[in-house]
């Protein structure tokens, strides 16, 4: 009895599951990297919605990080690349459109910001609403940070005498770019460069010295929804000059080109996407404003992308056809657009 | 029909949220107490190992291998810092080790007396086990970021991250121990009118000591299993060389860093175990 009992459960289970893996298979998916920060998430999501319910395409977001998405891309495991930061990545975008990979679709932002020198308004001009007194009213370019009491503000507990400020990312071009300006700027006598180890941990000692009022310099960029919510403050460098950039760094960091790339195969299989993706352009301001949204109402990046496509349609619209945006419009009215995993 | 009631979804989250930004204002105080308490011997013990000439670590630790371990431990430790200081990672391993040896220290510092008193008390034991069991499961990803909310980035929070995941063997095999050592044992001891402390230090501790030593082994090796995680929230040393060689698929650079890890794992733990076995030989 209890063996038939087990029989039928285990056919049901296998059924079920079968049944579960049939869905409709008109068209190849098309797979999407989906990058581990915010404006990401959040374009990786509306890409896929209007793929999926404009085009007619099943989609997967497939998550990771930037290299390691960026090489699946070469080998064919991902079909768009979207929202790589051409400095950090320059050199396997090279080597991936030198070798024919992966092509170019288009650059979707320039006029992003990144700096080494960045702190919590606070600091210079003090939080009446929190009682947070001016530290250093004085604090407004590179330069100021060689005063004794400046190095003393941000000290590095580790190593008293010097100050500290937070780098990039490991093993991110920013890392040493970072380095490259600090010495630039004669400030390596004065600093240590700390490492926040990931993007993440970088973000988390931003806001937790925020939120207790501490002073703190770090390296951060726009568009984060970080740097969208805190009141933060970029000190004033050199500005950017090409000549001095290529020499030493000496400079600010010019926009980064932020793009998209997609495998070779792309145009074969989806001339149309290659057509979107070309157009597809997400200014600092409109990305701040989606992350806004998310790190306001608690959303997560669908719920963005829906809020996008149903209030913003300044955002999108242009990126395709009339008819398919049409046809998307319609998909999120109805309410039959899900999230990825509950749609499978 | 087929959805959850997800009743507590949203509210659950959010709470939790609100309660650690709380406890980060709230709090800062003790854990500026705390951080001063651990960055203190962390910083000593870095700059000594900094400061000792790297030939005179490898004699120290060869000589101690050769004393209270096989001879061939001797020769591997030899060679294998030797190795890893002609790779160009001693200093890295210097940092590393500093922080493993503070986060051993805090861990067996806590671990052992909460190991006793979980020895004594059933109740105490029951109460402590799933907390302990949270501890070693819990994803440690999701205890790193309050870390840094609470202690910053850097080492600190690496050695808190670290005690978290590595401070449960020691509390367990402690316990574990002591509760082993034979009823006739205590008893002989009580007939011969042992105080509680004298029965604890004189009888318990000694006979229990291989397990402890065990104990302390794991949370040594849990210790150094945390070192690229503990990176990832700005620990510097050998973790933060891996980070840096898988970010840019630099495979060699992460594995010879790998490789460093596993020689300092396999030096301390060879020592360490032998450090338990000494123990029982002589009895």
């Amino acid at each position: 009895m209890r063996k038939i009992v087990t029989f039928l459960l285990l056919t049901i289970i296998i059924v079920s599951m079968v049944l579960v893996g049939c869905g409709e298979k008109e068209k190849e998916p098309i797979k999407i990297s989906d990058l581990n920060w915010g404006s990401a998430h959040f374009q990786s999501e509306l890409a896929r919605i209007i793929i999926m319910h404009g085009y007619g395409y099943p989609v997967e977001l497939i998550g990771g990080k930037t290299i390691a998405l960026l090489q699946a891309t070469r080998a064919g495991e991902l079909d768009v690349f979207l929202e790589g930061w051409m400095q950090n990545q320059k050199e396997a975008y090279d080597e991936g459109i030198a070798a024919g990979d992966i092509i170019h679709l288009g650059i979707l932002n320039n006029d992003n910001w990144q700096s080494c020198f960045v702190v919590p308004t606070y600091v210079i001009e003090g939080d009446s609403t929190r009682g947070i007194q001016p530290m250093a009213p004085d604090l407004k370019s590179v330069e100021d940070l060689k005063k004794p009491e400046m190095v003393e503000l941000f000290a590095d507990p580790e190593d008293p005498g010097k100050g500290a400020i937070i780098t990039c990312v490991p093993g991110w071009e920013c890392e040493k770019i970072n380095m490259d300006q600090v010495k630039a700027y004669g400030l390596d006598e004065y600093y240590n460069l700390k490492s926040p180890g990931s993007s993440e941990a970088l973000h988390a000692a931003l806001y937790g010295a925020y939120e207790k009022g501490e002073p703190h310099l770090t390296y951060e960029w726009g568009p984060t929804w970080i740097s969208g919510k805190l009141d933060l403050t970029r000190l004033e460098e050199p500005s950017y000059d090409e000549a001095v950039w290529e020499e030493n760094h000496g400079c600010a960091y010019p926009p980064n080109e932020l793009f998209i790339v997609g495998h070779k195969t792309l145009p074969d299989k989806a001339p149309e996407l290659v057509e979107m993706l070309g157009k597809w352009k997400m200014d600092t301001k409109t990305l701040g404003q989606a992350l806004a949204y998310m790190e306001e109402n608690d959303a997560e990046p669908f719920d963005a992308a829906i809020w996008a496509i149903k209030e913003r349609e300044d955002i999108w619209v242009s990126f395709v056809p009339a008819d398919v945006a049409a046809k998307v419009k319609d998909a999120v009215a109805q309410g039959i657009v899900e999230p990825q995993g509950t749609a499978e | 029909m087929f959805d959850f009631p997800e009743i507590f979804a949203l509210p659950l989250g959010e709470w939790i949220n609100i309660a650690v930004d709380w406890l980060t204002v709230t709090l800062s105080s003790v854990f500026n107490i705390i951080t001063i308490g651990i960055r203190t011997p962390l910083v000593y013990i870095e700059r000594f190992l900094w400061w000792i000439p790297w030939w005179a670590l490898i004699l120290i630790l060869a000589i101690l291998a050769w004393k209270v371990a096989r001879h061939w431990v001797a020769t591997v430790t030899v060679i294998g810092l030797l190795f890893i200081g002609l790779i160009g990672l001693w200093d890295h391993t210097m940092t590393t080790l500093a922080i493993i040896v503070t986060a051993v220290f805090v861990s067996v510092l806590i671990g052992i007396p909460l190991g006793i008193t979980a020895a004594k008390s059933d109740r105490f034991e029951q109460s402590i086990r799933p907390i302990l069991d949270g501890m070693q499961t819990m994803p440690s990803f999701v205890y790193l970021i309050p870390a840094v909310f609470f202690f910053g980035l850097g080492k600190v929070p690496a050695v808190v991250a670290t005690f978290i995941y590595a401070v449960p063997p020691s509390i367990r095999l402690t316990n574990l121990g002591i509760r082993q050592v034979a009823a006739e044992t205590v008893e002989a001891g009580k007939a011969f009118g042992c105080t509680g402390a004298q029965l604890l230090f004189k009888i318990q501790l000694p006979l229990a000591r291989p397990s402890i030593m065990a104990g302390v082994n794991q949370t040594i090796m849990m210790a150094l299993a945390m070192v690229v995680i503990a990176s990832m929230i700005g620990a510097s040393g050998l973790g933060l060389e891996v980070l840096r060689g898988i970010e840019r698929l630099d495979v060699g650079r992460g594995f010879l860093a790998g490789f460093a890890i596993v020689i300092v794992a396999i030096i301390i733990d060879r020592i360490s175990q032998a450090f338990g076995r000494a123990g029982t030989t002589r009895k």
